[in-house]
């Protein structure tokens, strides 16, 4: 029987093509995900595992300033701790680093490096120090690291990108404002991976006038004798540290960093396999479908093998047995072309300004159980249910010369009829259960979606008939009734085709909802919150220098400036976080502040203003006294009002001189600026933007282009989360292709019969081409009408979350539409082709 | 034997092979014939005798090798797909053994299938004619799945009829039928030529059908080895095994 199966298998090519490609995609992402994270950690763990020093002196504040770029005064260590350090026994040697973020790397046209391309904090680079090689882990891979005052070493990405070479000269826009000019010694990279960061380097000396005090670093490594452990110096160190200071040995900060990167990897992983399980469920539909369709058309086939007396687990297990085959065949594949795909997640990530590696691939024999325990999975799962009704064939089907009639729909349509029921009862609850905690409505919210879908695509055949019979009305003529009835004929198999393409169409849907309710809701927050006339921030929302503000101030027109200042802090209710200075007055006229309790105008030196959640959360009130965790140290701060967050505000409120203290450096991460309104906007406009001319690095947007500029970031994650589900989006319609192909062939001797009575071959493609139009337009609205409401019943949940107003983009719902539709049809062609190019007389002919 | 003005269609020299080299197979062989219009001709031949690849030819169906094949004055060689196909639409009728009907479409949308393809609108009265003809009024809706094989076939015949064709060609339209269905489907196409004039070319190996027609043309390999006009039962079935004997002197007579 097994030999049966397989000789089976390789008869039909196109069969086991079909069938396989499907797994091989599904498998493809899966494994793609984990090849990508796996990569990513691979790179990582070179990475921090070579050139690490034996013990790092750092200040205590960096454990809670990793997680925020710029902003803040850059928390220092003495240098002469590095002296008596030396004086160690068993310390050999001691490098005191300088690391920065906040350099802004300029182009040809004085402009931030990329900034027009609008990435993630565009032209902004790392500063560092040049190292000895031990502990440094950069290599130089043209000309030579830079040692005098006006030389800068550049990585190689950064040297691309700007066009020049060692030798030439680069301007650095300095925290300071200051623009600087140096000479390009050498070209930098990371060892042992392609990380897009970019660095610039200096020697230790002028990094630490462009950016510290004299007598300051960033960091200290120590080197030890090779005989004394890491513990040990470090042990030695310790007493010798001031306070702010701390001494972590190289295997602590690499199992500290390993860490890290296991939970932020882990998230990814999970994120992305989200969408690869999406891809999976997608696939799964239409490996059942193509395996039913097979044992239809196998019908005699099989029954012939009952006939000449195979028995039924026999007949079971040799479909099985070939579904197994394909399995494993496709999930090899799959695991090849899911390098593919985690190249491609690779780029879609840098697309998307992360800077990730495009390393070496890396294969762990987890990705290759995984993927050949999902392929067989979801293979054999959905060919046991064709499997078994084959199993049923009666003996004397083989005499019959009959496609097997659809089934009854009863107990399917039941069991859809409870889920739907059943969902949609939860989703009615779920916004209650919201009020009292979101994450648990949210998560009912799901379940019910979940509930909801899978209601739908189990009614999805009843739902067919009208609906097809309805999109069919567009065609007239014979080919789109051919069409119409052809999509009819078996209802559960357009269901199946169609509901692959519903699965993806209704998450881009509720993805696009939630999109387009968030910049409502913010549009909304702007227009609320904001009464600022313009909002000044730096590319990428990075700091500026404090000399914008100051400009901006002595402009003509601008009756007032709110600047904000930030800078990273350890707090209660928030966690690390950033304290955010403002002068309280000019402040509550840039913005209109809810302020619950208490009165912002009470703000002074050594108090705090605490948005109302965070509030609640740690039970303060106005009068209680929280101790936060400053780049200064502790700090007692005594809460004076309560506010409510809005347009970005939230957390801790300080005035300007205490958020000093607090840690903020003379740099700027928003300007709101208020003009007289007794001068015209563009006037002032105009003039605000001369005055900022000499700071390339920022933007003066006014209301409307403020907003703007926030829809355009949601637009760039949606169009993420877009392009990851375009791989279920494609299964569905390669779902499409599959169901034609094999319903042609099903119906070789209708189109035969057609060709004899006269429809030319265009009348034949054109009815395959709209079969598959109606399936594609069914499956895309079906999905849009539970995702645009599962969109909105999540916006509900979410609104105490911000997202306050509910908005569906249609022209963009009406071009998912349009482009499956349009899939549709493209799925269609080939099949199409191949049904018009049937000889009349194989098709006519009688046995 | 007639003159051309009453030729429906007409081969001369007719030869089709199939393969090549070793394979090679010539399923007619040098055939001359004219159809008779108004005139209800069977073409009778033992499995292999070309008697479906004469009929595939003459309907433009199957290309030729060599000789010409003309209906109505349209030599069909010369026509690209597109022509052939346009003019099977319009001017020829299709009954085949099995399979005659499109399932999604119930039997009035079945009859009214080429004219439905050709965007024509039907002639009503005509159409009328045909269905009451065929006694298949009360069964318009039905798809054919609810339809008897019987009534499958009656359906069928009165598709071939609806557009008025030059030219009905059967390929053994009875083959599936019980015997009193059979006499039902070709009493009617025996009647659309007594009464309505049609012509009709139908294959088939069973002698009974065969007394219907009006002359039975009698194949084998590939050649016309006889014809006889108004045909018996007995008369073909007689004819058939005397041809077997002087035809095939090798075969076995009890084919």
């Amino acid at each position: 029987m097994l030999r049966a199966a397989l000789r089976n298998l390789f008869a039909h090519k196109l069969r086991l093509g079909l069938t396989a490609l499907s797994i091989v995609l599904a498998v493809a992402f899966v494994a793609g995900t984990y090849i990508f994270t796996d990569s990513l950690r691979a790179s990582l763990d070179t990475l921090i595992q070579q050139n690490q020093p034996d013990v790092t002196v750092q200040p205590t504040a960096a454990d809670f300033t990793s997680d925020f770029q710029g902003g803040g005064q850059t928390p220092t260590v003495p240098t002469d701790l590095g002296d008596q350090i030396r004086q160690l026994p068993g310390v050999t040697s001691v490098i005191p680093q300088i690391q920065v973020t906040n350099v802004v790397v300029l182009d040809g046209q004085g402009k931030p490096l990329g900034a027009e391309a609008g990435g993630f904090g565009s032209g902004t680079v790392i500063g560092q120090t040049w190292t000895p090689p031990e502990v440094n882990p950069s290599e130089i891979i043209d000309g030579r690291a830079p040692s005098a005052a006006d030389e800068i070493a550049l990585d190689t990405g950064t040297v691309d990108q700007l066009g020049v070479v060692v030798g030439d000269a680069v301007t650095i826009l300095l925290p300071s404002g200051d623009r600087q000019e140096f000479a390009l010694t050498g070209t930098t990279r990371l060892r042992g991976s392609g990380f897009g960061v970019g660095f610039a380097t200096w020697d230790f000396d002028t990094a630490q006038e462009l950016f510290l005090k004299p007598g300051q670093a960033t960091s200290l490594a120590v080197l030890a004798q090779p005989s004394v452990s890491q513990g040990a110096v470090r042990d030695e160190i310790v007493p010798l540290l001031p306070p702010g200071a701390q001494a972590i040995t190289g295997d602590e900060q690499a199992s500290q960093v390993s860490e890290q990167l296991d939970s932020g990897l882990g998230f990814l992983n999970t994120f992305l396999l989200v969408f690869a399980i999406v891809s999976v469920f997608v696939a799964a539909f239409l490996i059942y479908n193509t395996f039913s369709m097979l044992v239809a058309q196998r019908t005699r086939e099989l029954a012939l093998l009952r006939a000449i007396g195979a028995s039924r687990s026999q007949v079971l297990r040799s479909i099985l047995a070939e579904a197994a085959a394909v399995a494993v065949l496709a999930s090899l594949i799959g695991i090849g072309v899911g390098a593919g795909i985690a190249r491609g997640l690779q780029a879609l990530f840098q697309a998307a300004g992360a800077p990730f590696p495009s390393g070496q691939l890396v294969f762990e024999p987890r990705t290759i159980v995984v993927a050949l325990v999902v392929g067989l999975f979801i293979t054999l799962v959905s060919a046991l249910m064709p499997a078994r009704r084959a199993s049923v064939i009666p003996p004397v089907a083989a005499m019959r010369d009959e496609t097997p009639a659809s089934r009854a729909l009863g107990r399917r349509t039941m069991v859809g009829g409870f889920l739907f029921g059943a969902g949609l009862g939860l989703a009615v609850m779920s916004p209650r259960l919201a009020e009292s905690d979101t994450m648990q409505g949210a998560l009912m919210a799901g379940v019910a979606a979940g509930a909801v879908l899978i209601g739908v695509l189990a009614l999805a055949p009843e739902l067919a008939r009208p609906a097809t019979a309805v999109i069919g009305t567009l065609f007239r003529g014979i080919s789109g009734r051919l069409a119409r009835g052809n999509t009819r004929r078996n209802p559960r198999r357009t269901a199946a085709t169609a509901g692959a393409l519903t699965i993806g169409v209704c998450l881009m849907s509720v993805i696009s909802v939630l999109a387009a309710s968030t910049q409502k809701s913010v549009a909304g927050i702007v227009d609320d919150v904001i009464g600022a006339d313009f909002v000044v921030t730096g590319y990428g929302f990075q700091p500026f220098p404090g000399k914008v503000g100051e400009a901006i101030r002595d402009t003509a027109g601008v009756a007032e400036v709110a600047v904000v200042r930030q800078a990273p802090m350890r707090a209660p209710g928030t966690g690390d976080t950033l304290v955010t200075g403002v002068d309280p007055v000019a402040i509550q006229r840039a913005l209109s502040l809810t302020v619950t309790a208490g009165s912002l105008d009470d703000l002074a030196d050594g108090d705090t203003a605490l948005d109302s959640d965070t509030a609640a959360q740690i039970g303060a009130g106005v009068g209680t006294t929280v101790q936060v965790l400053s780049l200064a140290g502790p700090v007692d701060l005594a809460v004076v009002a309560l506010y409510e967050p809005a347009g970005g505000l939230t957390g801790y409120i300080t005035d300007l001189p205490t958020a000093q203290r607090l840690g903020t450096s003379d740099e700027d991460s928003v300007v709101y600026v208020v003009k007289d309104p007794a001068v015209p906007a563009d006037v002032v406009e105009a003039a605000i933007a001369t005055a900022v001319e000499p700071f390339p690095n920022v933007q003066v947007l006014d209301q409307s282009a403020f907003k703007s500029s926030i829809s355009d970031q949601i637009g760039q994650l949606l169009n993420f989360l877009f392009a990851l589900l375009v791989l279920a989006v494609l299964i569905a319609l390669l779902g499409i292709v599959n169901t034609l192909a094999l319903s042609v062939f099903e119906r070789t001797r209708e189109i035969g019969l057609l060709r004899a009575v006269g429809m030319w071959r265009g009348g034949i493609r054109r009815t395959i081409v709209i079969e598959a139009f109606i399936i594609a337009v069914f499956g895309a609205v079906l999905g849009m009408v539970v995702g645009v409401a599962f969109g909105a019943l999540l916006q509900r949940i979410l609104a105490s979350q911000g997202i306050e107003e509910f908005a569906v983009n249609v022209p963009q719902l009406a071009l998912f539409l349009v482009l499956a539709a349009v899939g549709g049809v493209v799925a269609a062609l080939w099949p199409a082709w191949r049904g018009s190019r049937l000889r009349i007389l194989t098709a006519i002919a009688t046995e | 034997m007639t003159t051309t003005a009453t030729t429906a269609a007409s081969a001369r020299g007719l030869t089709k092979v199939y393969g090549e080299g070793e394979a090679r197979v010539v399923a007619l062989n040098d055939v001359d014939i004219d159809i008779e219009q108004g005139h209800f001709t069977a073409i009778m031949g033992p499995s292999g005798s070309g008697k479906s690849t004469l009929m595939h030819c003459l309907a433009g169906l199957d290309s030729v090798t060599e000789g010409t094949v003309t209906v109505g004055d349209v030599d069909l060689t010369t026509l690209k797909d597109k022509e052939l196909t346009a003019l099977r639409r319009d001017q020829i009728g299709f009954v085949f053994q099995s399979f005659n009907l499109i399932p999604t479409l119930n039997a009035e949308e079945n009859i009214t299938l080429p004219l439905d393809i050709a965007g024509t609108k039907p002639d009503k009265q005509w159409l009328d004619t045909v269905i009451d003809t065929v006694g298949l009024r009360s069964r318009l809706d039905h798809k054919p799945s609810e339809l008897s094989g019987g009534q499958q076939q009656r359906v069928a015949c009165a598709r071939a009829m609806a557009s008025r064709p030059a030219i009905i060609f059967a390929d053994e339209p009875t083959g599936n039928l019980d015997s009193r269905s059979g006499a039902e489907v070709l009493g009617f196409l025996r009647r659309s030529v007594d009464d309505y004039g049609q012509t009709i070319v139908m294959v088939t190996h069973d002698p009974n059908a065969a007394s219907y027609a009006q002359r039975v043309v009698f194949l084998a390999d590939g050649r016309i080895v006889d014809e006889m006009r108004d045909p018996t039962a007995e008369r073909v079935l007689d004819r058939m095994k005397r041809f077997d004997i002087e035809g095939k002197p090798v075969a076995d007579p009890e084919a």
